[in-house]
């Protein structure tokens, strides 16, 4: 059984027992060495803790050169269970480091353990940023509450976050406290935010203070002045009777505890509310009448819930903890004496999946989530390798149990296709091979137009990634990489950590909660505009090859027939007018981000102008595409300045935004505008609009160091721009 | 068959985030760091660490070191070797 390749299981029981029978020093070397060379290629991280426990024991009865030895024999014969074991047993001073960057090449996967180890070491050795991005793979692959526990302490041995990785999206997150302590979820939450390019600042609550602390006009969260008050309530928080007399009565008592205190709140200050659904108790006198009856606790809290949610979508999000639980298992939800000893809900093992749904909805709200899935083929979409194999031979459906697994996954894919998300095959093939199963297999689900760019050569992955993000005009931040074979994701991993690479498991049964878990797509709401995203960027594409094969591009625009609807903003679109406002990086003047109900005061004010506009064309109808709006220039009447003047990249280079300074101008003459200012506000994405007010005519008055500039014209003194895209006047509905 | 004294001082160095730390013989001795919350997760860490489930009443009485090793002598731990 010794030479059995790669080697042979070993778990941290069979060490133990192994080592229990040597007790003095060079015995129990040997005896580790024996096990290292046994286990071969296998790696169980904790079998290897257990043999550095074993060493570690018996360092007193071990000479020094000894041990430098066994070491220096590992080190050599490089199998991962000898590297962790140099690396663990080399100490933690700098001379760790290289022997961390030694077992993490050789390890077969992501080892979220050594991650921290080699972090640690970085730290010490004043190499922070390198020691986040080890943290952060760590986060992203460890599920387990005590690895996440020891990645926010590593974190918080750095002194401050490092420039080069602090968090792109800043934030104000207001934790507050119901009867559950949030003294173990916090520091998971900042850790999470970390991970996930978040600059938060916390400001944590009292223990059960929400009530008085949103109530409070002067108190410190309303000094603190929170973009996002996360209120993580339970059950127990509804302090409902087991019976309610009057059920009605009492779930309407329950959400508006609740929605008195979002009122409270945004009567304040414009803020989102991200409030936890009730979970349901786990003790019912009422048995399994409880569900039955109306008045039943359970009943009771499905009924608040339902009458929240119909309150949500508007700066109220509701996170769903009965999710949680399901996901955990109702047996390791709930910890009832960590709740009688520290107030400790849901129990520690429910805590990740929690915080991983609570930031996933901070990231949507920050416009982080992410945007396109990035497929290999074979063996991720289907069994086997098309190009040898044929598309007779690969496995896609019925009979194998792989087969099937293969095709849910094309389900699963295209649901989330269906919402918004895009596809693209990123494939080392031979075209024609990789596109024959997509055509011509009987059972496949995705069909080639179902992806946005197909890319089948033997280009190495990370060429044609970049090469996919210029097509889509994408950031590769928005891409989820997905690929069964290591060798490739470590690749991409090291390449481009802004990529999300998910480990995949070797059963294909198991690619859907291996990539679920992470939750990369949470939508914040779905809008018409979402869904049509993946026809409107392939027909981008499409639109890209006409381009090439028609003559001016004066030709090509107007042969594609385009047709602009523009009006004020106005309720029924303001979700994606906020979605847009949020979400758009590069052409985007000032990039300044509103909330929902900011933009509607914003409608409603008089003094300002506000625009929104839809493009379609012969291909396919964009939906809403832009936003622009103006409002009083101080100190000098009349005049307007530009507050807002924004763009999705699915419309670049169609003259849209001519259309939309035309519209601009139009009003200005008729309102009497004087004079119009607008303002560039540079940030890292936003460069392609730099140049974009001079070019149209305005002229620079002022420009700062930081390329900040301000420019002004006089509508009426300036020629409408002639625009290659008609008005669809007739449809247009003024905002009242 | 690791020591309970080296996996204890394990399970402190973790939580307590102190790669040096040394648990101190004399049982008065304060350890830094050693709070109300630290606490809930010393207790956590134990039961992963040694495999067993203790009470509130036995985590509320593990306040020292001598007191934990009493407490998991009487889950079968052994405090020798």
């Amino acid at each position: 059984m010794n030479d059995t390749a790669p080697g042979a299981a070993l778990r941290a029981a069979d060490v133990e027992a192994a080592l229990a029978l040597t007790a003095d020093g060079p015995a129990r070397l040997e005896a580790v060495s024996r096990l290292v060379e046994r286990v071969g290629r296998r790696f169980d991280a904790g079998a290897a803790e257990a043999l550095v426990d074993g060493i570690e024991l018996v360092r007193g009865s071990l000479p020094p050169e000894a041990l430098s030895e066994g070491l220096d024999a590992w080190a050599r014969a490089a199998t991962p269970t000898g590297l962790y074991l140099v690396a663990r047993l080399r100490g933690t001073g700098a001379e760790a480091g290289p022997a961390w960057d030694a077992f993490l090449s050789a390890a077969p996967g992501v080892v979220p353990e050594a991650l921290l180890h080699r972090a640690r070491v970085r730290i010490k050795a004043g190499r922070a940023s390198e020691a986040v991005a080890d943290v952060r793979l760590a986060l992203h692959e460890g599920a387990a509450y005590e690895l996440w526990s020891r990645a926010e302490k590593t974190l918080r041995r750095l002194r401050e976050m490092p420039e080069d990785v602090r968090g792109s999206r800043a934030l104000r997150l207001a934790v507050l406290s119901g009867q559950a302590s949030t003294a173990l979820l916090v520091p998971l939450l900042r850790a999470a935010c970390v991970r996930d390019g978040i600059d938060v600042t916390l400001h944590v609550g009292e223990y059960d203070a929400w009530q008085s602390e949103i109530l409070d006009p002067a108190g410190e969260l309303a000094r603190f002045e929170p973009d996002v008050v996360l209120l993580p309530l339970h059950w127990r928080d509804a302090a409902l009777p087991p019976t309610s007399p009057d059920p009605e009565a009492a779930a309407r008592d329950v959400a508006d505890r609740v929605q008195n205190a979002f009122a409270a709140l945004r009567a304040r200050r414009e803020c989102t509310l991200v409030v936890h659904a009730f979970d349901l108790p786990p003790d019912e006198p009422l048995g399994h009448l409880a569900a039955a009856s109306p008045g039943g606790r359970a009943a009771v809290l499905r009924r608040a819930n339902e009458l929240l949610r119909r309150e949500a979508g508007t700066g109220l999000h509701l996170l769903d903890l009965e999710q949680v639980a399901a996901e955990v298992g109702r047996a390791r939800y709930e910890d009832p004496r960590r709740w009688y000893a520290a107030r400790q809900h849901p129990a520690a093992t429910a805590l990740v999946p929690l915080v991983e749904r609570q930031v996933a909805l901070l990231r949507a709200l920050l416009g982080l989530s992410r945007k396109v899935a990035v497929l290999d083929l074979d063996n991720t979409l289907w069994g086997g390798v098309v190009g040898e194999e044929g598309v007779e031979g690969i496995q896609l459906g019925a009979p194998s149990a792989a087969g099937e697994s293969f095709l849910d996954f094309h389900r699963w894919l295209r649901e989330w296709k269906e919402r918004g998300v895009l596809l693209a095959v990123c494939s080392k093939n031979n075209e024609a091979d990789a596109r024959e199963p997509f055509e011509k297999h009987p059972e496949t689900v995705l069909r080639l137009d179902d992806f946005v760019v197909f890319k089948a050569n033997w280009q190495d992955k990370v060429s044609n990634l970049r090469e996919i993000a210029d097509e889509l005009s994408l950031g590769l931040d928005s891409f989820v990489f997905v690929d069964d074979n290591p060798v490739e994701r470590a690749w991409v991993r090291e390449q481009l950590p802004m990529v999300a690479v998910p480990e995949l498991p070797e059963d294909p049964a198991l690619y859907v909660p291996a990539i679920e878990r992470h939750r990369y797509f949470e939508p914040i709401a779905l809008s018409d505009e979402d869904r049509q995203r993946h026809e409107s960027y392939r027909a981008e594409v499409e639109r890209g090859r006409l381009r090439e094969s028609s003559g001016s591009l004066e030709d090509f625009l107007d042969g594609l027939a385009m047709v602009a609807r523009d009006a004020g903003f106005d309720a029924p679109n303001l979700p994606r007018i906020a979605q847009l406002v949020n979400k758009t990086n590069q052409f985007n003047l000032t990039t300044r981000r509103y909330t929902e109900a900011q933009l509607r005061e914003q409608a409603e004010d008089p003094a300002w102008w506000t625009r929104w506009f839809r493009l379609r064309d012969r291909f396919r109808d964009t939906g809403l595409i832009g936003v622009m709006s103006c409002k009083p220039r101080e100190g000098e009447p009349g005049a307007l300045e530009i507050d807002q003047w924004l763009m999705s990249c699915r419309v670049l280079g169609r003259q849209m935004e001519r259309y939309m300074l035309r519209a601009l101008l139009l009003h200005c003459r008729e309102a009497g505008v004087p004079r119009l200012y607008g303002r560039y506000l540079p940030t890292a994405k936003n460069a392609q609009v730099a140049e974009l007010l001079p070019a149209l005519g305005f002229e620079r008055i002022e420009a700062q160091d930081g390329g900040e500039a301000l420019f002004a014209l006089e509508p009426a003194s300036i020629d409408l721009p002639d625009v290659p895209i008609r008005r669809e006047a007739d449809e247009v509905g003024e905002a009242s | 068959m690791a020591s309970l004294r080296f996996r204890l001082t394990k399970v402190f160095r973790e939580v307590l985030d102190e790669d040096d730390l040394v648990l101190p013989e004399d049982p008065t001795e304060e350890i830094e760091g050693w709070d109300s919350l630290a606490h809930v997760e010393l207790m956590m860490a134990l039961e992963s660490e040694f495999d067993v489930a203790l009470t509130n009443e036995e985590t509320a009485e593990m306040t020292s070191i001598p007191a934990i090793e009493q407490v998991l002598s009487g889950h079968g731990v052994e405090v020798g070797g």
